[in-house]
């Protein structure tokens, strides 16, 4: 774990066992993306409970269902997608103050997205060590709001 | 029928811990004469309502009620199919058609215009009920509330109603973020008998083991 800490990027696995053990986030769902193909092929069963949702909007939706139970959850989805999810996100999630992860993949030129995001007061991060993951968390239970965590291209290793 | 008479007898037969969520702003106003700590309203974000239901539906095993217009169920058909892939037990998806959007100035909608919305629904995985003729004669009220709590999701009931809304209108009060902490209250309490909710275990939620090991 010290590794990760000091150095730029992480494996996976790492990844997924900091994000569910450590900062207890359970319940997953997203769209896949080629961008996120090394996360999604680390996913297990045993940390995790994870549902295929038919579009980002759908997985934002049924993730706040599950927020609003009391359990952290996360959508997992392409940064260039994250306009399906603008409507409901701002009208809904930051409306009724609903927690929520959102672990969107993309290119270093994707991150022009971020302002989008800085426009509402959504909090958002770029991964490069663990202690982004644990830096957005903590915010999204701090102000009950979602946040937006970026995996860029090649900072998540197999 | 007028939708709040129909809302009135409908809600009559739900038990005391069932969870509804109410979708659509004068839906929302109409509902909240009857308001109970298990509602939730989303006056807003039109067709939100299946998905944040199933989310609902998946960590709790209370049964999980969504109230929609016909407006709202065409808006997002697509959560509806992950609904009958999903076939959670306890969801029961309700639309008051009355073919337009009311609270957009009354432009119709396109519902009755799709050759089988029914067959569409029943398609995706749904249990399709007509209940319009219960509603009708009070006499049968009695038997629909036997063939409601009888039903085991995930189910579509719909039910024709009227244009016309009722002429009071009330302001949805309610403050959003107090709304959220009431129906988190609710969906964890599990004093009013048969829920058993408490947070799924991972071998619990190990409902995916096929997909990924």
């Amino acid at each position: 774990m010290n590794r990760l800490i000091r150095g730029v990027g992480m494996k996976a696995k790492d990844f997924w066992e900091f994000l569910c053990n450590e900062m207890d986030y359970r319940f997953f769902t997203g769209v896949p993306c080629m961008g996120l193909k090394t996360i999604y092929d680390k996913m297990s069963s045993k940390l995790m409970y994870y549902v295929p949702a038919t579009k980002e909007s759908v997985a934002l939706g049924i993730a706040s269902g599950v927020s609003l139970s009391g359990i952290r959850s996360a959508v997992l989805i392409n940064i260039n997608r994250v306009y399906n999810l603008m409507d409901w996100l701002t009208s809904f999630n930051l409306e009724y103050n609903i927690p929520l992860l959102i672990i969107a993949a993309g290119k270093k030129e994707d991150l022009a997205v971020g302002s989008l995001f800085s426009t509402y007061k959504i909090p958002c991060r770029n991964l490069k060590t663990i202690g982004d993951i644990k830096y957005i968390t903590n915010k999204i239970k701090k102000f009950n709001k979602p946040g937006v965590l970026f995996v860029g291209e090649g900072v998540v290793s197999k | 029928m007028k939708r709040k008479r129909v809302l009135r007898d409908f809600l009559s037969c739900l038990k005391e811990n069932d969870i509804v969520i109410f979708s659509g702003q004068n839906i929302s106003q109409e509902a909240l004469d009857y308001d109970k700590e298990g509602y939730f309203y989303i006056e807003k974000s039109y067709g939100i309502a299946p998905s944040l239901a199933l989310g609902i539906s998946m960590s709790t095993d209370k049964r999980v009620f969504i109230i929609d217009g016909d407006g709202g169920c065409m808006m997002e058909m697509s959560s509806l199919a992950q609904i009958g892939a999903s076939k959670v037990k306890n969801l029961f998806y309700v639309v008051l058609n009355n073919g337009v959007y009311q609270s957009a100035g009354g432009h119709p909608t396109i519902f009755k215009e799709v050759s089988s919305i029914n067959g569409t629904i029943l398609g995706f995985g749904f249990t399709v009920f007509n209940l319009t003729a219960y509603f009708k004669k009070k006499s049968s009220l009695p038997k629909m509330n036997k063939i409601i709590n009888n039903l085991r999701g995930p189910v579509a009931i719909f039910i024709d109603v009227d244009k016309s809304i009722s002429k009071e209108k009330v302001d949805l009060d309610i403050k959003k973020k107090n709304l959220r902490n009431r129906i988190n209250k609710f969906i964890r309490n599990t004093d009013l008998g048969t829920s058993l909710f408490r947070p799924p275990t991972v071998q619990e939620l190990d409902l995916t083991s096929e997909w990924r090991q």
